[in-house]
């Protein structure tokens, strides 16, 4: 009941006096700033700029935390968006679609104009999409507020099953990162027995690894030596010069639907766990080509590509916080630090946040929309600035970086253990670089391994340790059985195509064969 | 492209292999408790044996990938969702462009390791702003900073600049507790 009462108008009008102190507001406005800063240079991701500062965000309030988090968050993606139109290289993985037309358009002098369709529906999918939070979010909560042990059991793995299907190159190498997650996640003392497990008697490990430690090992410190190794500190780009952005004003009325379809599957697909805004704005770029009017124009700096991928992009935000808040279940690595770092602060996501703390709730919908508004403002009125941010020096950059994760790692609970970690953490990321092993799960597994794991432990013990018991639970629970389903599919599907392909493939060797033998007796 | 830039996938294999088979190890004098909800070790049993399984797996892949010529990795068709044309163009031209890079400077990447190591462990037992301002400057010239006098200036400014403002901003603006060192 107090859920539904916390939802519609009440989730935008109840967090006003958290956020409206001119304190909040500042962070919003300089933590875009920074993110918008930090994405424009090619490689420093939004994971990177998010887990780096998580650190500073420790003696704020849980309000103005998210407020720049998210804000960070929001500026990362967008200025990932100059690099990719500018110089053709994306400047987060997610604004790959970006670099398809925009940088076709920067070509042709187009530059400034392909800028301002970014921020336009950067800003239009973003303000879409926490809108959708706000009236979904209540909806999901109150739903999963019925959930039990084996639906979040079953949730939680499709979103592991998820982002070690789509996040790399090969689904086996998702997997051992996820497993590995989830192994770094199960150190410390049971929760149950209170044995310690893993620990390798060390004392600071019993209360587990630092989920943030890692994470700023894992995408700040190896970052930058992962760019170093691809010799991205001798890079220096010249920019052409941006202008005319506000000429795109005129191109978002033809480009209205465009940007509500690619709105509404940047939203969706953000919400599915696992997924996040690179998927998003493949699908919506797929999407556009198949239905647009003139596809041949598709990939040689049409507007219409550059905003859907744009738009859904950052529509996949409030997309990924919908699960992360409303079930506690993050939908991507960049969700699952913005949860490490909602704990730290002593907020449990979840269906009871909604309930017990809907003005904090509804404060992180107004940071949000206020941080799509600061968006718009600075990427419209700074984009020409912005350019010259890839001229910034890395070999002073990179050292900066160095010292914000190292001091942030030391800040976690002041103690040298935790740098050691990030030190860890950091080669561990560069050789799964190395090894083309994605990241991303594994943070994801860190985080969803408690909840994997208690729950699981809660199932069996409600089924008296009975596993066959606990699997008929699974299978009986109308939400943990098409839970199940899909992330069985997940698993299947690639074997069926992979087998389609091989039999394919041996078709046409035998084809080939049978012709080339042909030939030689004709000859002959 | 070396035996081991081609073996990647047989290294990391066995290393996973190795790890799922620690981690077994690790648990292996745990006692086994009755009801098996409240057994500490389940999970990490599960992800041994999940490891082992996956370590072998990646290992047997490598191998029949070898036989069958397909040397690569990178196996871009196991991820079935359909990226546009244009995408693939797009990741395409990545890979070439990293293809055609020259070739790792393993001595910067190296340097740098070894100056982040050495801060890690100097910032917290010898001074934080004299580690950092010494880091700064060692890694911006390892990082191959023009080294004319007036570089070099500019250089000083900023590494004095981050040091303060890092201790300002972590030790008195967080009210971290800044350790007991020699050194400021």
């Amino acid at each position: 009941m107090t859920v539904l009462a916390a939802s519609g108008g009440s989730l935008y009008t109840e967090g006003w006096s958290l956020v409206a102190t001119p304190t909040t507001l500042l962070l919003i406005l300089v933590s875009v700033l920074v993110g918008m800063v930090v994405g424009a240079i090619p490689g420093l991701t939004a994971n990177m700029s998010v887990a780096v500062l998580v650190p500073l965000t420790f003696t704020m309030s849980p309000t103005e935390a998210i407020a720049v988090l998210t804000g960070v968050w929001l500026g990362a993606m967008y200025g990932g968006t100059l690099p990719a139109i500018l110089i053709n290289m994306p400047g987060t993985p997610a604004d790959l679609m970006s670099t398809i037309d925009g940088y076709p358009m920067s070509r042709r002098g187009e530059g400034g104009r392909a800028i301002g369709i970014g921020v336009l529906s950067s800003f239009l999918g973003g303000v879409f999409s926490v809108l959708v939070l706000g009236s979904a979010g209540p909806v999901l909560a109150s739903f999963a507020s019925n959930f039990g042990s084996a639906e979040y059991f079953a949730v939680a793995l499709l979103g592991l099953s998820v982002i070690a299907f789509v996040s790399g190159s090969s689904m086996l190498k998702g997997i051992i990162s996820a497993l590995l997650g989830l192994l770094v996640g199960s150190i410390g003392r049971d929760v149950m027995t209170g044995q310690s497990r893993l620990t390798l008697d060390q004392q600071e490990l019993y209360g587990g690894v630092d989920f943030i430690a890692v994470v700023v090992g894992i995408f700040g410190l190896s970052e930058v030596i992962e760019q170093v190794y691809a010799r991205q500190h001798r890079l220096s780009e010249r920019p052409q010069e941006v202008r005319r952005v506000w000429s795109a004003v005129k191109d978002v009325l033809p480009l209205r639907w465009v940007i509500a379809r690619s709105s509404v599957i940047g939203t969706l697909v953000g919400a599915i766990p696992g997924a996040g805004p690179t998927i998003a704005s493949v699908i919506s770029y797929g999407t556009q080509k198949q239905l647009s009017k003139h596809p041949e124009k598709m990939g040689k700096g049409a507007p219409e590509g550059l905003s859907a991928s744009d738009t859904a992009n950052n529509a996949a935000t409030g997309g990924s916080l919908l699960t992360t808040l409303s079930l506690g279940i993050p939908g991507d690595a960049l969700t699952a630090i913005l949860l490490g770092a909602l704990i730290i602060q002593g907020v449990q996501p979840g269906p009871l946040l909604f309930e017990n703390e809907s003005a904090l709730v509804s404060s992180i919908f107004i940071s949000l929309l206020l941080a799509n508004v600061c968006l718009l403002l600075i990427g419209m009125l700074g984009a020409r600035h912005f350019a010259k941010v890839l001229n910034v020096p890395r070999t002073l950059l990179y050292p900066l970086i160095v010292v914000a994760c190292i001091a942030g790692a030391y800040a976690l609970n002041g103690s040298a253990f935790d740098v050691g970690v990030t030190l860890v953490a950091a080669l561990v990321g560069f050789l799964f670089s190395r090894a083309g092993i994605p990241k991303a799960p594994l943070v994801l597994a860190l985080i969803l391994g408690p909840i994997l794991e208690s729950n699981l432990r809660r199932l069996l013990s409600l089924n008296d340790g009975d596993v066959l018991a606990s699997a008929g639970t699974l299978a009986t629970s109308p939400v943990g059985l098409p839970v199940l389903v899909v992330t069985a599919a997940l698993f299947i599907l690639p074997m069926v195509n992979a087998a389609r392909e091989r039999r394919r493939a041996r078709a046409e060797t035998d084809d080939e064969s049978r012709r080339t033998r042909t030939r030689a007796r004709e000859e002959h | 492209m070396t035996w081991l830039a081609r073996s990647t996938d047989l290294v990391s294999g066995a290393a996973t292999v190795a790890l799922g088979a620690a981690v077994l190890w690790a648990v292996s004098d745990f006692p086994v408790s009755a009801p098996v909800a409240s057994d500490p070790a389940l999970l990490p049993r599960l992800l041994g044996a999940g490891l082992i399984g996956c370590g072998a797996l990646l290992v047997v892949v490598h191998l029949v990938r070898r036989r069958l010529g397909l040397v690569t990795a990178d196996d871009v068709d196991s991820v079935p969702l359909d990226l546009p044309e244009e995408a693939e163009q797009a990741r395409e031209a990545g890979r070439t462009a990293q293809a055609q890079a020259p070739a790792v400077d393993w001595g910067v990447v190296g340097g740098l390791s070894v100056a982040v190591t050495v801060y890690a462990v100097a910032a917290f037992q010898l001074g934080f702003i004299v580690s950092t301002f010494a880091f700064v400057s060692a890694a911006s010239l390892i990082l191959g900073r023009d080294r004319s006098r007036r570089s070099l200036l500019t250089l000083g400014i900023f590494a004095a600049a981050v040091a303060t403002v890092a201790h300002l901003g972590f030790f008195e603006l967080l009210s971290v507790r800044a350790p007991d060192t020699p050194l400021p």
